[in-house]
């Protein structure tokens, strides 16, 4: 191992980003561990874009480290590299091949390379701390603990909060959906469903075959839990003296109103985010099939569209004109969408002409039948002004025709 | 001298965990635990006093405020898992360390 005391050495940046791609794992262990010791790993963007966005396009080339129970990750070690042997550690297997299946998804279904459509390197730290119930995307790599085996247990173990994490990357170098109140919900719900959509992809399983459940693996027999989330009924993953109910809500009318602070939960993210992910779920089962062919597509071409500060109404909205996009005005994915963001409390203020009575739900004739009045009173005004222009009308038809409404 | 530990956040943050704040009585310890505790804990002081501002949020970050009472005197440090600074994540080790094996 290289014992440059490189906190004070003269090794140029350069240099050391050469390094990294070395055929040698402790020769890049070694840089890396120079590189990270003098930047801060979320903090120093600067450091983070000039070290990895001038290399060679690595084509999401992963590399595990044992962080060894250390919160530090300056004293993590490579266990796994892309071309190294499978370690003796499950932990560093389940990462490495979370990672690719990950990359894989993203690489076939959306034809994006990597986290950043750029080929970005696929870090993880697997055994970060100490009975830590927790994984994390900290803006150059993933994190995971191994829980405590009481609340929670090793999050290697579950292949949608893998993908869950990365997908954070690709939320970050697309739409970067700012992490707070609506738009960190929405980021959190893009993670979900990009989560869930790879757990179904890797077991090719239909929209109807699907648990539709986040981090159902990481849960222990101590603790009454089925997962972390449910996509499909929100406010349902679980429910126990401990924990209490889960908070999620299914419909805006619940809409949960948090500060943005910690405590908060920057504004509940991880709490309305059920409610997108929901019309997600009513999207992939209205259309049926795979979730990831049509469903999937709309999200995703709606997540390049959006921005930092999207709410909720406007990422409705765009989904509504991407399925038109992708799929025509009026078709099957188009009218799905539209008719559950109305079943979530969200009504598409962006429906065209051809779908304004398909996005109205047939089983809610009441709802139908007002519009259809309402458009029938505006055809006979249209008519009634149309003859009045053109002089077709004399003032006794006009009163014959108001005598027989 | 007193340390407390409270966490919050985390990919579980919608679970309102509602655990109270872990404590160390310092002086309860054994003098070679105690000389390490302290020296952490005056590295992640004196780290903190270094820096303008704790590391950014992360999604899904836990954070982490450590509270010091020690007479009338008291320090609160503060962080969260993304942009961990070093002498906090060792103090932190040594606290995780402590709780799991007195658990």
């Amino acid at each position: 191992m290289n014992t440059c005391r490189c906190a004070n050495c003269i090794m140029p940046p350069h240099i050391l980003r050469r390094l990294l791609n070395h055929k040698n794992a402790k020769v890049r262990q070694s840089a890396l561990n120079t590189l990270l010791g003098t930047a801060r790993l979320r903090g120093e963007r600067s450091v983070r874009a000039a070290t990895f966005a001038p290399l060679a396009p690595t084509n999401g080339r992963r590399t595990i480290f044992d962080a060894r129970h250390s919160n530090d990750l300056t004293s993590a070690v490579v266990a796994r590299s892309e071309d190294g042997p499978p370690s003796s550690d499950g932990a560093v297997n389940r990462a490495y091949d979370g990672f690719g299946t990950t990359n894989d998804f993203y690489k076939e279904v959306f034809k994006r390379n990597s986290i950043d459509d750029k080929g970005m390197r696929l870090n993880g730290y697997v055994h970060r701390g100490i009975d830590f119930n927790n994984a994390f995307w900290d803006g150059e790599g993933m994190v995971f603990g191994d829980g405590d085996g009481e609340m929670f247990t090793d999050f290697t173990l579950s292949l949608d909060v893998i993908a869950h994490e990365l997908t954070h990357g690709v939320t970050e170098f697309t739409a970067n959906l700012e992490y707070h109140h609506q738009s960190g919900a929405l980021n959190e719900s893009m993670s979900d469903v990009f989560g869930s959509l790879v757990k179904q992809w890797s077991l090719k399983q239909t929209a109807d075959e699907a648990d539709w459940l986040i981090g159902a693996e990481v849960t222990t027999p101590t603790i009454k839990m089925d997962a972390l989330r449910s996509l499909k009924a929100p406010g349902t993953a679980f429910n126990n003296s401990i924990m209490g109910k889960d908070p999620q809500p299914a419909h805006m009318k619940q809409f949960v109103k948090l500060p943005n602070t910690e405590e908060g939960d920057n504004g509940g993210v991880h709490i309305n985010s059920g409610i997108t992910n929901k019309a997600f779920f009513l999207v992939a089962t209205a259309i049926g099939g795979h979730a990831w062919e049509d469903a999937g597509q709309i999200w995703y071409e709606s997540l390049l569209a959006s921005n930092a500060k999207t709410q909720f109404q406007a990422f409705a909205d765009t989904t509504v004109v991407q399925a038109e996009r992708l799929f025509g005005a009026g078709s099957t994915q188009q009218q799905a969408v539209a008719d559950a963001w109305n079943q979530v409390g969200l009504k598409p203020t962006k429906v065209p002409s051809s779908a304004i009575a398909s996005a109205v739900r047939a089983t809610d004739s009441e709802a139908f039948g007002s519009l259809a009045k309402q458009i029938a009173a505006l055809s006979a005004e249209v008519d009634a002004l149309t003859r009045k222009v053109q002089g077709l009308e004399s003032p006794r038809s006009a009163k014959k025709r108001a005598r027989a409404k | 001298m007193k340390i407390s530990l409270a966490t919050s956040g985390g990919q579980a943050a919608g679970v309102f965990m509602r655990k109270p704040p872990r404590v160390i009585e310092v002086e309860k310890l054994a003098a070679a635990e105690k000389a390490e505790l302290v020296g952490r804990l005056a590295a992640a002081v004196a780290e903190a006093k270094s820096h303008a501002a704790p590391g950014g949020r992360g999604a899904d970050s836990m954070s982490y405020t450590i509270d010091v009472e020690d007479g009338e005197r008291s320090v609160t440090l503060k962080q969260s898992d993304a942009g961990m600074p070093q002498a906090f994540a060792k103090l932190l080790d040594w606290l995780q360390a402590h709780f799991a094996a007195n658990k």
